[in-house]
């Protein structure tokens, strides 16, 4: 594999900017890894070779005429199969919508284009970004670069796959769930869920408008935060866009943690997490106090109802989504897609209207009563161990439902209360699977939860391993 | 088929996710009964992440 997809997606883009790597060597490096690792992974839908050389080819002509495009100016990405582009195929995960052409370019994708990203393809989701395990029966599932038996994590499978194993410097998930924390948690990179509003949904297949968020999946804090600056901001094409800037992410990222209160979570998560999680938990806790951040557990409202009006919103929003084709082509979803949607066509106008009703009160609570304690609240990203394919694979019934419900009980709460949520890597259990460690802060807080990280991550050193095979 | 019926009345769901249904609509009840005012209006979610953002905390030198 090129030493060039080696480098952190930060680090890639300086050099492309100085002309010391060309446009057209990265894109090639790129392609050709997720062209032949990318499928062994089940991590490709669909490459655009031509297009993408030829726009390498149009950026490096640009840039020795002196044009740089912006901070992504040649860095190749490739992103999770729900962000449409103009005349491609844009197929959401599922073979029910085989075929479909988008008609717009999303809004994310059109501001990387405008900071000179190169668009290298599309890469496999779970079907409609309904799940959390990874699997897809329609496009196969993808696999975890660090042990290929064991799951991705959904719903943006195939994004983090690409990005563990070293194929793409980052892409673009969406995050209803935890389809952006709970797969770069498994495939031990760092993924950021941001603030709702701070990231325009138009363009982006939709599942749930409430929760749906747009974030990025990357190496490192730091790669997160380019990609961050890129994308956020208003957006008219979407109403729920907050008027903020982005700001500038990356600029303050080196500025530590010496003195922030950082809070971990001991009661109040509805799974408790496994021994060896626990563990590195404490360790990461102590990470951290060595860089002089003030740690201490923090009480928190429980997270158990927070994650059982967020499934209301969720499945009742989905189902008034795809009545139409549950109704005409049930037999053609995943069974694991109808087993997490099928609860919202039972749900009732009242329950839903009552989610929504507690939706601000509860915002109001857990901000108080948490961020009025801690500037950082600090939590396993998944409390359970990564699961086998084959563990997981039974068809969408009860034990699917149930350690999907497992996987996911530590960050629905962040979707709901549409706060900023981040995973990074924070070690490795017994198996040699990577861990992740969230960090969540209040609205807006993405600059601090990327400087928190970035400074973990330089403390602890995780984010440099590399899986089997890459590098 | 009348359009302006339920879902539930077009769609079968099997028994499992009925009672997955329940036991959310159950949870709502609860912290609505304890946390909700008769009468509130859903509130503007978006306008209330603006209004608790803070600026956020300088690290110690």
């Amino acid at each position: 594999m090129s030493p060039l997809l080696d480098l952190p997606l930060a680090e890639l883009a300086a050099r492309l900017r100085t002309g010391e790597v060309t446009a057209r060597a990265a894109t090639e490096a790129a392609l050709t890894a997720l062209d032949t690792r990318g499928r062994e992974l089940v991590a490709v839908a669909r490459l655009w070779p031509e297009k993408a050389l030829a726009r390498a080819e149009a950026l490096d002509r640009a840039r020795a005429e002196g044009r740089v495009l912006g901070p992504l100016h040649g860095v190749p990405l490739a992103h999770k199969d729900m962000f449409d582009r103009a005349g491609e195929l844009s197929e959401w995960g599922t073979k029910i919508h085989r075929g479909r052409v988008a008609e717009r370019t999303a809004t994310v994708i059109a501001r990387l284009d405008a900071a000179g990203a190169i668009d290298l393809g599309r890469l496999n989701m779970v079907e409609f970004a309904l799940g959390i395990t990874g699997h897809n029966r329609h496009t196969g599932h993808p696999r975890n670069p660090w042990d290929p038996s064991r799951v991705t994590g959904g719903s943006t499978s195939g994004g983090a796959a690409a990005v563990a194993a070293r194929l793409v410097p980052g892409t673009l998930g969406s995050d209803t769930g935890g389809s952006i924390r709970v797969p770069a948690a498994l495939c031990g990179i760092v993924g950021l869920k941001p603030t709702f509003g701070r990231v325009s949904r138009a363009g982006a297949m939709p599942l749930s408008f409430s929760l749906d968020h747009v974030g990025p999946l990357a190496r490192t804090a730091r790669d997160c935060a380019l990609l961050l600056e890129a994308i956020a901001g208003p957006d008219p094409l979407d109403r729920t866009t907050s008027p903020r800037p982005p700001g500038a992410l990356a600029a303050s990222i080196d500025a530590g943690v010496k003195g922030l209160r950082i809070g971990f979570a001991r009661d109040g998560l509805e799974v408790e997490p496994e021994a060896e999680i626990a563990a590195l938990e404490r360790e990461a806790m102590a990470a951290f106090r060595a860089l002089g951040a003030r740690v201490h557990e923090q009480p928190i409202p429980a997270l158990a109802p927070s994650n059982a009006l967020r499934r209301i919103v969720l499945t009742v929003e989905c189902a008034a989504l795809h009545r139409e084709l549950v109704r005409t082509r049930r037999a053609d979803y995943n069974p694991e897609t109808l087993a997490r949607m099928m609860p919202g066509f039972a749900l009732g106008a009242v329950d839903y209207l009552r989610a929504l009703q507690l939706r601000t009160p509860l915002l109001e609570r857990f901000v108080a009563e948490v961020f009025g304690a801690c500037d950082v609240l600090a939590l396993p990203t998944c409390p359970v161990r990564t699961p086998t394919l084959a563990e997981t694979d039974t068809g969408g019934d009860s034990r699917f439902v149930a350690i999907s419900t497992a996987m996911g009980s530590a960050i629905g709460f962040a979707n709901y209360l549409g706060l900023p949520a981040l995973s990074v890597p924070m070690g490795f259990d017994s198996r040699g699977m990577p861990v992740g460690l969230q960090l969540v802060g209040r609205p807006f807080a993405e600059a601090l939860l990327l400087r928190t990280a970035h400074a973990f991550e330089t403390q602890t050193g995780w984010t440099s391993r590399r899986p089997p095979g890459a590098g | 088929m009348d359009e302006t019926s339920g879902a539930a009345e077009e769609i079968p769901i099997e028994a499992e996710h009925r009672r997955t249904a329940e036991a959310l609509a159950r949870t709502a009840r609860e912290v609505a009964a304890r946390l909700l005012p008769f009468g509130l209006e859903p509130q503007d979610f978006e306008a209330a992440l603006e209004r608790l953002a803070e600026p956020e905390p300088a690290a110690e030198a």
